[in-house]
Protein backbone atom coordinates (compact mmCIF):
# COMPACT_ATOMS: atom_id res chain seq x y z
CA UNK A 1 0.00 0.00 0.00
CA UNK A 2 2.51 2.63 0.78
CA UNK A 3 4.78 2.23 -2.51
CA UNK A 4 1.85 2.29 -4.61
CA UNK A 5 0.64 6.20 -3.07
CA UNK A 6 4.11 6.96 -4.28
CA UNK A 7 4.08 5.49 -7.72
CA UNK A 8 2.62 8.76 -9.49
CA UNK A 9 5.23 10.45 -8.10
CA UNK A 10 8.16 8.35 -8.62
CA UNK A 11 7.09 7.59 -12.26
CA UNK A 12 7.35 11.79 -12.04
CA UNK A 13 10.81 12.24 -10.81
CA UNK A 14 12.24 9.28 -13.70
CA UNK A 15 10.43 10.87 -16.37
CA UNK A 16 10.73 14.77 -16.03
CA UNK A 17 14.58 14.57 -15.45
CA UNK A 18 14.16 12.56 -19.14
CA UNK A 19 11.96 14.98 -20.35
CA UNK A 20 14.05 17.86 -20.02
CA UNK A 21 17.12 16.31 -21.07
CA UNK A 22 15.62 15.54 -24.20
CA UNK A 23 14.49 19.27 -24.52
CA UNK A 24 18.20 20.38 -23.58
CA UNK A 25 20.72 18.35 -24.61
CA UNK A 26 21.57 17.64 -28.01
CA UNK A 27 20.79 14.37 -28.27
CA UNK A 28 22.19 11.86 -31.10
CA UNK A 29 18.98 10.35 -32.53
CA UNK A 30 16.40 12.80 -30.78
CA UNK A 31 13.10 11.83 -32.55
CA UNK A 32 13.21 8.63 -31.89
CA UNK A 33 14.32 8.94 -28.29
CA UNK A 34 11.58 11.18 -27.97
CA UNK A 35 9.05 8.67 -29.83
CA UNK A 36 10.59 5.86 -27.02
CA UNK A 37 10.24 8.82 -24.80
CA UNK A 38 5.97 9.50 -25.65
CA UNK A 39 5.76 5.81 -25.93
CA UNK A 40 6.80 4.75 -22.03
CA UNK A 41 5.42 7.67 -20.42
CA UNK A 42 1.73 6.71 -22.09
CA UNK A 43 2.22 3.28 -21.29
CA UNK A 44 2.98 4.25 -17.75
CA UNK A 45 0.51 6.36 -17.08
CA UNK A 46 -1.91 3.67 -18.65
CA UNK A 47 -0.30 1.35 -16.27
CA UNK A 48 -0.79 3.50 -13.44
CA UNK A 49 -4.83 4.71 -14.73
CA UNK A 50 -5.28 0.47 -14.90
CA UNK A 51 -3.87 -0.20 -11.44
CA UNK A 52 -5.88 2.47 -9.61
CA UNK A 53 -8.93 1.42 -11.69
CA UNK A 54 -8.83 -1.49 -9.80
CA UNK A 55 -8.02 -0.03 -6.52
CA UNK A 56 -10.06 -2.35 -3.68
CA UNK A 57 -10.84 0.98 -2.34
CA UNK A 58 -14.07 1.51 -4.17
CA UNK A 59 -14.07 5.05 -3.42
CA UNK A 60 -10.58 6.15 -5.19
CA UNK A 61 -11.69 3.93 -7.76
CA UNK A 62 -14.96 5.55 -8.37
CA UNK A 63 -12.80 8.92 -8.82
CA UNK A 64 -10.52 7.17 -10.78
CA UNK A 65 -12.88 5.92 -13.40
CA UNK A 66 -14.86 9.68 -13.12
CA UNK A 67 -11.63 11.23 -13.86
CA UNK A 68 -11.19 8.96 -17.18
CA UNK A 69 -14.36 9.56 -18.78
CA UNK A 70 -13.77 13.04 -18.23
CA UNK A 71 -10.47 13.40 -19.48
CA UNK A 72 -11.27 11.44 -22.46
CA UNK A 73 -14.50 13.29 -23.48
CA UNK A 74 -12.74 16.67 -22.71
CA UNK A 75 -9.46 15.88 -24.82
CA UNK A 76 -11.40 14.76 -27.41
CA UNK A 77 -13.70 17.09 -27.89
CA UNK A 78 -10.59 19.87 -27.12
CA UNK A 79 -8.76 17.99 -30.31
CA UNK A 80 -11.86 18.18 -32.19
CA UNK A 81 -12.17 21.88 -31.64
CA UNK A 82 -8.47 23.21 -32.12
CA UNK A 83 -8.40 21.03 -35.18
CA UNK A 84 -11.70 22.70 -36.90
CA UNK A 85 -9.99 26.10 -35.29
CA UNK A 86 -7.05 24.89 -37.85
CA UNK A 87 -9.20 25.13 -41.03
CA UNK A 88 -11.85 27.96 -39.72
CA UNK A 89 -9.11 30.80 -38.34
CA UNK A 90 -6.74 31.77 -41.02
CA UNK A 91 -2.97 31.95 -40.66
CA UNK A 92 -3.12 29.54 -37.59
CA UNK A 93 -2.59 26.03 -39.86
CA UNK A 94 0.22 28.45 -40.91
CA UNK A 95 1.58 29.17 -37.99
CA UNK A 96 1.52 26.08 -36.63
CA UNK A 97 3.32 24.51 -39.23
CA UNK A 98 6.00 27.01 -39.58
CA UNK A 99 6.63 25.44 -35.66
CA UNK A 100 6.59 22.50 -36.95
CA UNK A 101 9.38 23.16 -39.33
CA UNK A 102 12.95 21.42 -37.86
CA UNK A 103 16.64 20.87 -38.92
CA UNK A 104 16.78 17.59 -37.97
CA UNK A 105 15.19 15.80 -41.07
CA UNK A 106 11.50 15.13 -39.96
CA UNK A 107 8.29 16.11 -42.28
CA UNK A 108 6.54 19.15 -41.08
CA UNK A 109 3.38 16.92 -41.49
CA UNK A 110 5.88 14.02 -39.31
CA UNK A 111 6.26 16.81 -36.68
CA UNK A 112 2.62 18.20 -36.93
CA UNK A 113 0.93 14.69 -36.15
CA UNK A 114 3.61 13.91 -32.94
CA UNK A 115 2.40 17.70 -31.76
CA UNK A 116 -1.59 16.47 -32.52
CA UNK A 117 -0.53 13.44 -30.73
CA UNK A 118 1.31 15.89 -27.65
CA UNK A 119 -2.01 18.31 -27.37
CA UNK A 120 -4.59 15.48 -27.14
CA UNK A 121 -3.12 13.64 -24.27
CA UNK A 122 -1.92 17.02 -22.97
CA UNK A 123 -5.72 18.00 -23.07
CA UNK A 124 -6.92 14.65 -21.61
CA UNK A 125 -4.46 14.23 -18.71
CA UNK A 126 -5.73 17.96 -17.78
CA UNK A 127 -9.40 16.96 -18.06
CA UNK A 128 -8.77 13.78 -16.03
CA UNK A 129 -6.74 16.12 -13.29
CA UNK A 130 -10.10 18.21 -13.40
CA UNK A 131 -12.43 15.43 -13.20
CA UNK A 132 -10.55 13.52 -10.50
CA UNK A 133 -10.28 16.54 -8.43
CA UNK A 134 -13.89 18.20 -9.02
CA UNK A 135 -15.29 14.24 -7.56
CA UNK A 136 -13.19 14.52 -4.52
CA UNK A 137 -14.29 18.39 -4.32
CA UNK A 138 -17.72 17.60 -4.95
CA UNK A 139 -17.61 14.71 -1.82
CA UNK A 140 -16.08 16.99 0.99
CA UNK B 1 -28.15 7.45 2.04
CA UNK B 2 -28.12 7.83 6.07
CA UNK B 3 -25.59 6.60 8.18
CA UNK B 4 -24.34 6.10 11.89
CA UNK B 5 -20.90 5.86 11.03
CA UNK B 6 -19.80 8.63 12.97
CA UNK B 7 -21.79 8.01 16.01
CA UNK B 8 -20.68 4.28 15.77
CA UNK B 9 -16.76 5.22 15.26
CA UNK B 10 -16.86 7.60 18.19
CA UNK B 11 -18.14 5.14 20.53
CA UNK B 12 -15.52 3.03 19.49
CA UNK B 13 -13.01 5.59 20.00
CA UNK B 14 -11.82 5.44 16.93
CA UNK B 15 -10.54 8.26 14.32
CA UNK B 16 -11.35 8.29 10.44
CA UNK B 17 -7.57 6.78 9.94
CA UNK B 18 -8.29 3.62 12.04
CA UNK B 19 -11.77 3.01 10.56
CA UNK B 20 -10.05 3.37 7.41
CA UNK B 21 -7.41 1.14 8.16
CA UNK B 22 -9.85 -1.58 9.42
CA UNK B 23 -12.09 -1.42 6.34
CA UNK B 24 -8.41 -1.09 4.09
CA UNK B 25 -9.99 2.10 2.69
CA UNK B 26 -8.14 5.53 2.55
CA UNK B 27 -9.28 7.88 5.61
CA UNK B 28 -11.10 10.32 2.33
CA UNK B 29 -13.06 7.63 1.51
CA UNK B 30 -14.22 6.97 4.97
CA UNK B 31 -15.02 10.84 5.26
CA UNK B 32 -17.01 10.86 1.90
CA UNK B 33 -19.27 7.85 3.25
CA UNK B 34 -19.61 8.96 6.55
CA UNK B 35 -20.87 12.67 5.20
CA UNK B 36 -23.38 10.75 2.74
CA UNK B 37 -21.44 11.72 -0.56
CA UNK B 38 -20.53 8.23 -1.53
CA UNK B 39 -22.85 4.94 -1.07
CA UNK B 40 -20.80 2.04 -0.41
CA UNK B 41 -21.09 -1.15 -2.60
CA UNK B 42 -23.40 -3.81 -0.96
CA UNK B 43 -20.08 -5.59 -0.34
CA UNK B 44 -18.31 -2.70 1.54
CA UNK B 45 -21.39 -2.46 3.30
CA UNK B 46 -21.50 -5.49 5.43
CA UNK B 47 -18.18 -5.72 5.91
CA UNK B 48 -18.82 -2.41 7.53
CA UNK B 49 -21.73 -3.63 9.25
CA UNK B 50 -19.95 -7.11 10.75
CA UNK B 51 -17.01 -4.57 11.77
CA UNK B 52 -19.22 -2.93 14.02
CA UNK B 53 -21.33 -6.34 14.93
CA UNK B 54 -24.70 -4.73 13.85
CA UNK B 55 -26.59 -5.59 11.13
CA UNK B 56 -26.61 -3.55 7.72
CA UNK B 57 -29.65 -1.58 8.27
CA UNK B 58 -28.66 -0.48 11.91
CA UNK B 59 -25.48 1.33 10.23
CA UNK B 60 -27.32 2.58 7.14
CA UNK B 61 -30.67 3.77 6.49
CA UNK B 62 -32.30 4.01 3.04
CA UNK B 63 -33.34 7.80 2.82
CA UNK B 64 -36.93 6.36 1.16
CA UNK B 65 -37.66 5.00 4.31
CA UNK B 66 -36.98 7.22 6.73
CA UNK B 67 -38.84 10.22 4.53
Amino acid sequence: MGIDRHLPFLGLLILLPLAAGLLVLDVPGEPMWGIAFTAGALLYSGWLTARRLRDPDEVKSAAVSFGVVVGSGLGAAVAVMVVVSMIAVPGLADFITQQAVTDNGLSPANVGFAYGVLFTVVAMMLGFAIGHSGWWLSRR
Amino acid sequence: MKNRLKVLRAERDWTQADLARELGVSRNSVNAIENGKFDPSLPLAFRIARLFGLAIEEVFQDDHVSS
